[in-house]
């Protein structure tokens, strides 16, 4: 049934008649409104026939009584049965109380910056005494080795390390082709097919193998790092260990840090590995170097501190990629959005610090002739 | 009083979880426009039942008609408009925590209604005032509200479609006891005015006393009694005696039951 408002000739009662319920609220509010546009004099308004009335209708009701009496109109209400009256009310007594939302208080574009500022200055701060807390923490730890949480260390191994295996063998193989198939074309030019191996033993061993391990692993641990450990910061479980004297960081950081610290240096060479075959694969196919002659010349060409550089990036890497997530993990506060925004920091931070640091090696590297 | 029709009704309900039966033969109905308690031990299968009710957990026989609809043969928009038709306030709020307690309390109606934006705010502000919050409280967010706020805050968005019926689930669990003792204040005034029908699921023996009109009791699978607390409480049953008239069903009878 709908909801109706009628207006007698002299204007003196507004009868209301029909459902005044939420369903409607948003059509009678508009005639409502137009109605009483008219009203200059005392009017009474009769709810005798109104069939159903909510907590919406009786709003409506109160409210418009209120903004006649705003305009000094006097206003009788009359014939609404008793539960109706209730309602009226319970809706009058909330209009009574303070109902203007207190504004958020739009920022100007520099304090805005300033509070980034000082937000970001913290969160730096703060990330700077959570990698001393990890540190001192692994020092009294470095004592007992019988203390260790090894159980949970091989656990993080586990899932980090032996099932991210076929996923980086995949993607190494594939960036190995690309490298090799790109570099092929240019070297084939000028006839120096055969220093691919070079190309692709510097590249991948150097640079390609750890970075990719990396970001991979940024992706696919640093964030479920971040989600663990901010689900059990949400639901309390980390106050829950502090009480009982357990160390968080004891017990779920450092497990996860020491893991990925093994585990990193192992994925690059598995990196390596896969890499190289795949430019292998490619340099035979498009540049007629077969295996044979690939695996001498490398043997000849690539010096092992390559490798040994490139696999000395790795545990760095995995220091950044496990205190980064571990971090904002800890930092998740409140609601189911905070997991994902800190989620998305953590692999952005992770991986841009990753790149800063492959990035200033390369310099300090060549700086002394490495 | 002329006879209606019940607005719940549960005939010989069967619900297995895990291997086990929760539900046996399960029967209760619930009569519009009163107050019934549910209570049972932990783990006689309340939440479940309240779940088996709000087409959350299936079940494996019997039937749960609920305005009169059976739930199991019911279309999707029958499900929609039975949906409409209630409100649930949670043991755990289940506010959204990335939204205010304002736009939490908005979501379902501008979901549901056609309502332009003016009118859905104050709409919401309405409820939000109904239920005891100050309007400052609009604009935060769950997770910066004490315990108590946040269950007047979710009672306030259970409330937001004008249900007929409200299910509240341990509604007073958490709460300091003037906290506890104005929500159940706060029920019995929103039931009068809204002329709701409100099934409570608590322990709360205070919320008992001075809520309900019936009170069921759930005991291996099935109700054991439907009655009004105070001829409950003189059943002769072992899980009866031991529930109600420990040192502090006691303590709460002779509060409220002496009259």
């Amino acid at each position: 049934m709908q909801a109706f408002i009628t207006v007698d000739e002299q204007k003196k009662t507004l009868k209301l008649s029909g459902d005044w319920n939420l369903a409607h609220v948003n059509q009678i509010k508009k005639e409502f409104d137009a109605k009483i546009k008219h009203i200059k004099q005392a009017v009474t308004i009769d709810g005798g026939s109104i069939v159903k009335m909510d907590s919406a209708g009786a709003w409506l009701i109160a409210s418009t009584v209120q903004t006649l009496s705003q305009q000094h109109i006097k206003v009788n209400l009359g014939q609404f049965n008793p539960q109706h009256q209730e309602l009226l009310a319970l809706a009058n007594k909330q209009l009574a109380k303070n109902n203007q939302l207190p504004s958020k208080g739009a920022l100007s574009p520099i304090a805005v910056l300033g509070k980034y500022t000082i937000e970001q200055t913290t969160e730096f701060i703060q990330f700077v005494s959570f990698i001393g807390e990890i540190t001192l923490e692994g020092v009294r730890q470095l004592k007992n080795p019988f203390n260790w949480r090894w159980k949970s260390i091989m656990n993080v191994i586990n899932v980090t390390g032996s099932r991210a295996l076929p996923i980086i063998a995949l993607l190494s193989f594939m960036i190995g082709i690309v490298i090799s198939y790109q570099m092929g074309n240019q070297l084939r030019n000028y006839g120096a097919n055969v220093f691919i191996v070079n190309l692709l033993g510097l590249s991948v061993l150097r640079e390609f193998g750890p970075l990719i391990t990396a970001i991979m692993i940024a992706g696919r641990t640093g964030s479920a790092f971040t989600a663990e450990i901010g689900i059990m910061k949400i639901n309390q479980e980390i106050d829950s260990l502090n009480t009982m004297g357990f160390n968080a960081t004891a017990l779920l950081i450092l497990p996860r840090l020491i893991a990925l610290f093994v585990v990193m240096p192992l994925l690059t060479m598995w990196a390596n590995i896969f890499g190289i075959i795949g430019g292998m694969v490619m340099a035979q196919n498009m540049l007629d170097i077969t295996w044979l002659d690939f695996l001498s010349r490398f043997q000849r060409e690539i010096p092992l501190k390559t490798l040994l550089i490139g696999l000395l990036k790795a545990p760095l890497f995995a220091i950044i990629i496990a205190t980064v997530g571990c971090f904002q993990g800890m930092k998740v506060y409140g609601s189911a959005e905070s997991v994902g925004s800190r989620t998305t920091k953590s692999v952005v931070v992770a991986i841009f610090l990753i790149v800063i640091v492959d990035a200033l090696l390369s310099v300090v590297l060549s700086k002394y002739k490495l | 009083m002329r006879s209606e029709e019940p607005i719940i009704q549960l005939s010989n309900l069967q619900i297995r979880l895990g291997g086990k039966w929760v539900h046996k033969n399960l029967s209760l109905n619930i009569m519009p426009h009163e107050i019934m308690g549910i209570v049972g031990q932990s783990g006689s299968g309340k939440t479940t039942l309240m779940r088996a009710i709000l087409m959350l957990q299936s079940y494996d026989a019997g039937s749960i008609k609920v305005f009169g609809q059976e739930l199991s043969e019911a279309s999707l928009q029958t499900c929609e408009m039975i949906r409409k038709r209630w409100g649930v306030l949670f043991q755990q709020n289940a506010l959204f925590t990335s939204l205010t307690v304002l736009e939490n309390i908005e979501f379902p109606l501008a979901e549901k209604e056609v309502l332009n934006s003016k009118l859905l705010r104050a709409l919401a502000i309405q409820k939000l005032l109904s239920v005891g919050l100050e309007i400052d409280a609009g604009n935060k967010y769950p997770s910066q509200l004490s315990g108590g706020m946040q269950k007047r805050a979710a009672l306030a968005r259970a409330l937001a479609q004008d249900p007929e019926l409200l299910f509240l689930d341990e509604p007073t669990a958490g709460l300091d006891p003037a906290s506890a003792s104005q929500f159940d204040d706060l029920i019995l005034q929103l039931q009068s005015a809204l002329n709701l029908t409100v099934v409570i699921i608590t322990h709360d023996l205070d919320t008992l006393w001075r809520t309900t009109n019936r009170v069921a009791f759930l005991h291996e699978g099935k109700v054991l009694y439907v009655e009004p607390l105070k001829d409950l409480v003189t059943k002769s049953d072992d899980v009866i005696q031991t529930f109600f008239n420990g040192p502090r069903g006691r303590t709460a009878q002779l509060q409220y039951g002496g009259d």
